[in-house]
């Protein structure tokens, strides 16, 4: 896995959260996971990616933190739709994001919202993840990262 | 082609034509017998008017002769009189051999001399009748009419010889009046003429009914050529057209028409919607059917190469040479936000027509399977080529022992992706997740460099480096350990990939035994499948090597089973990290020793003894140059461990002590086996985590010796293990 290209996807997340969360992200240490569902947080907004690289990107958020974005963007309506629109906002800025930088080598879907766990998702049981934890306003979430 | 075609319009053409002739020729009759009917008309007219004035001849004579008589002007009958002869005459005359005379509409008309037999008899019996009376009606005609009054002319000779004159006249007129003759003959000429004139009539309207039937059956003759010529190519296309269409419907390649503008033809084979998974794509344009289903360069490339096609300079076996879409990866919408990756396969031919570039063919396949099973060749190739290159590395080592290791590597590296994903943030907490990962990956690089293992040596070392660069930032942020992170998951990948070497060869190593089975002895096969002494001993002698010295090993108790299970990974560990730091900073190299009075070949002792109490000994000793003291402090105090202050106020065992501290090295070069300052904090560290003692002694230019104290194992913890 190449840093740069796994750098484009979290520079995406915290693009997103500098941008319209008020304040910035800040990353932690990135681990890998062999198995995507143990990171899922209740909503995960999914990007398939494909091209030089082929596999998924996926945000993934408890329901605190999106009620609370959704508040600090205004929004006082923190409904279950709400906050699947607002985690698939993140994965469609991720996504935005890797289109941009990634350019003509790469095929990026438009994102899916999944609440729960990510039963219809394959990944290769082999291929490990890459987990990177995002702590904003201290409230956790994840970005998994798993290409080939 | 032509020629068939040409083939299929002759009795088309044919039967055209023949309509057109006998249309013309019903007009070209018609317009002569208009012609004649004309003539005969006039004729008729005349005729008609010969009978008129034969009878008004008689009548002017008779009124001539009664004016004459009774004293009255004679001018007006006589001038009739006159009039009716000329007109008469010339008209018979013009019967007779033709010439312009004036007609019924006082237009002059033009007459051809009757031809035919009976007008001529009828004419013939005229101008006979008419002779005698034109002769009799000469005198009236040459008489003057002018004279004024006839009271005066009957006393003239003139009027005399006038009278005389039409007498005879008035006699010849009755004499042939009494059976009417001319009057029969001119009404017999006119009405012969009628009959004539009708029968011409007929004539035409026969002509015409035959001519316009004969046109009609052709007509109906093309109309029925027409259809049964129509229905029997409707008929063949339908069955072209079938047979077409189960070839496109059958057919399983993809195969359209793509003209110069790249959009699909209207006919296409079915595949082409199941390999696009699209539907209606007669006249879509190919390069917007790719797009979004093949990366932007991809379709830069389709673009091109295409227009080569269109560009008829370039010769076509030439492009299909170099064509570059015979394998496209294309990847469609799947469930959720996956792609679902196919490979289609693309071949294209130029269509002609009339030497002219018309379309390309194009054939589409989905070559899905095939593409697959090469790369996974591909794949299972570059693997192969990396696993012998891993064998070079692997097959020295026992595949048990090695297992072993793989084992212990496995577990180091999950524990250091733990450290990895507690979540604490902060600059202090990262430095210390670094420490302890760094002190992890150093034991396993240890363990690899013990067994020659130098492709891990080589990740782990990069690790070290990645680590040590983060340690000397200022500060420290989660995404500083991306790098730290990718390289792990590239040593626990290339562990792996050892792993399945490993298994393998053991597979193929209990093939080839089995041949051999009866021969092993029992005692051999009795043999313990570990043997840490051995390890030790390979990795004595490959660093002594290295350093280029001479280093004999001693073990006691390291052999079998002698160390207890759950102390047998941490005193590997620490007999890797002593070893390491013993033949690379405590024994002198062969000419140092010589001037120091030693032999050539250094001397290291390793002991692991149970002791009396329960608790265990792991003894370390080399003869060696011992711990440099000075050096140490110095150090201690140049890398700011301590003051200068402090370590004046040192004793010797606390500096002694110093050396146990992370980054703490007396050596100048890093090399993949010391220099880091990490092996005694491994030690360290080991010793902590097992509740055990470590005390040094040492004696300058003498010795170094360690001696680890281990706590009893409890009773079902041993039994356990």
């Amino acid at each position: 896995m190449d840093e740069t290209d796994l750098k484009v996807f979290i520079e995406g997340a915290t693009h997103f959260f500098s941008h319209m969360g008020g304040e910035p992200a800040e990353i932690g240490t990135p681990y890998l996971a062999s198995n995507c569902n143990s990171e899922v947080k209740g909503f995960t907004g999914i990007i398939g990616v494909t091209g030089k690289r082929r596999g998924s990107v996926y945000f993934t958020a408890p329901s605190v933190l999106l009620k609370v974005l959704l508040i600090t963007l205004g929004e006082e309506n923190t409904s279950h739709e709400n906050m699947c629109d607002m985690v698939g906002e993140v994965a469609n800025v991720i996504s935005g994001n890797a289109r941009k930088d990634f350019g003509s080598d790469f095929l990026i879907s438009v994102p899916i919202v999944v609440v729960g766990r990510l039963d219809k998702i394959v990944v290769p049981p082999e291929l490990r993840s890459f987990v990177v934890p995002i702590t904003w306003k201290s409230y956790d979430a994840s970005l998994v990262i798993a290409l080939e | 082609m032509s020629a068939m075609k040409s083939g299929k319009y002759n009795a088309i053409v044919l039967s055209i034509a023949l309509f057109i002739v006998f249309d013309a020729g019903v007009l070209v009759m018609n317009f002569y017998i208009a012609d004649q009917f004309a003539r005969d008309a006039v004729q008729v007219n005349l005729a008609g008017r010969q009978r008129t004035l034969s009878q008004r001849l008689i009548k002017a004579l008779l009124q001539t002769d009664n004016a004459l008589g009774s004293g009255n002007f004679i001018e007006t009958p006589l001038n009739e009189l006159k009039a009716g002869y000329r007109t008469f005459d010339t008209t018979l005359n013009a019967f007779n051999k033709g010439g312009t005379i004036t007609g019924v509409d006082g237009e002059s008309v033009s007459i051809e001399a009757f031809s035919d037999t009976r007008s001529r008899r009828l004419l013939t019996d005229t101008l006979e009748t008419w002779l005698p009376l034109q002769e009799a009606l000469q005198p009236m005609l040459a008489f003057d009419s002018k004279i004024e009054r006839s009271a005066e002319l009957i006393m003239t000779d003139e009027g005399a010889n006038l009278e005389s004159d039409l007498f005879h006249a008035i006699m010849v007129a009755s004499k042939d009046n009494r059976d009417n003759r001319l009057l029969k003959l001119t009404n017999d000429l006119a009405v012969h003429l009628e009959y004539e004139s009708a029968r011409r009539a007929t004539r035409l309207r026969i002509i015409q009914v035959t001519g316009i039937g004969l046109a009609l059956i052709n007509f109906f003759v093309i109309l029925f050529h027409l259809i049964r010529n129509l229905n029997k190519y409707d008929a063949m296309i339908e069955i072209a057209k079938k047979e077409t269409d189960d070839i496109l419907e059958t057919v399983t390649e993809g195969l359209f028409l793509l003209d110069s503008e790249y959009r699909i033809g209207s006919q296409h084979s079915a595949a082409l919607q199941d390999i696009f998974r699209r539907e209606n794509l007669a006249g879509v344009n190919l390069i917007e059917l790719l797009r979004g289903i093949v990366p932007e360069t991809t379709l830069n490339v389709a673009r091109d190469y295409i227009s080569l096609y269109f560009g008829g300079r370039v010769n076509e076996n030439l492009v299909d040479d170099l064509n570059p879409l015979n394998e496209v990866e294309v990847h469609f919408a799947g469930d959720g936000s996956q792609f679902q990756t196919r490979y289609l396969g693309f071949q294209f031919r130029r269509v002609l027509v009339d030497q002219e570039l018309s379309h390309l063919l194009v054939t589409v396949n989905d070559i899905t399977a095939r593409a697959a099973l090469e790369r996974e060749l591909q794949v299972s190739r570059a693997r192969s080529t990396a696993q012998l290159d891993m064998l070079m590395d692997i097959l020295h080592i026992e595949p048990e022992v090695l297992t072993d290791f793989l084992c212990g590597s496995e577990r180091s590296l999950g524990k250091i992706n733990s450290i990895l994903k507690r979540s604490a943030m902060g600059v202090e907490v990262y430095r210390a997740k670094l420490d302890q990962i760094f002190r992890e990956i150093h034991a396993v690089k240890g363990e690899a460099s013990a067994l020659g293992l130098n492709s891990v040596v080589g990740l782990a070392h990069d690790i070290e480096d990645l680590i040590t660069d983060v340690q000397e930032r200022p500060t420290i942020s989660g995404g500083d350990f991306l790098p730290l992170t990718i390289k792990l998951d590239v040593l626990l990948g290339h562990i792996q990939s050892v792993r399945e070497l490993v298994a393998r060869l053991v597979d193929f190593r209990l093939v080839f035994d089995r041949s051999k089975i009866a021969e092993v002895a029992d005692d051999q096969r009795a043999a313990p499948r570990t043997d840490m002494s051995a390890l030790l001993h390979n990795l004595t002698e490959r660093i002594a090597e290295e350093q280029g010295k001479r280093v004999n090993l001693h073990c006691v108790g390291l052999e079998g089973k002698h160390v207890p299970e759950m102390y047998r990974g941490p005193v590997k560990d620490m007999a890797i990290q002593f070893i390491r730091n013993g033949v690379t900073h405590g024994i002198e190299g062969p000419e140092d020793r010589l001037v120091a009075n030693k032999g050539q070949v250094g001397r290291i002792a390793m002991k692991f003894v149970p002791l009396g109490d329960g608790n265990f000994e792991f003894s370390y000793r080399d003869d060696g140059r011992g711990l440099d003291m000075d050096l140490i402090r110095n150090t201690a105090v140049d890398k700011g461990f301590v003051s200068a202050d402090q370590i004046e106020a040192m004793e010797d065992r606390a500096v002694m002590a110093l050396i146990f501290k992370r980054g703490f090295s007396t050596s100048t070069e890093v090399s993949s086996d010391a220099g880091r300052g990490v092996g005694m904090d491994v030690i360290r560290n080991l010793v902590n985590e097992l509740s055990g003692r470590v005390r040094v002694s040492t004696a300058r230019g003498e010795f170094t010796q360690f001696k680890v104290t281990l706590p009893a194992i409890p009773r079902d913890m041993d039994q356990a293990a």
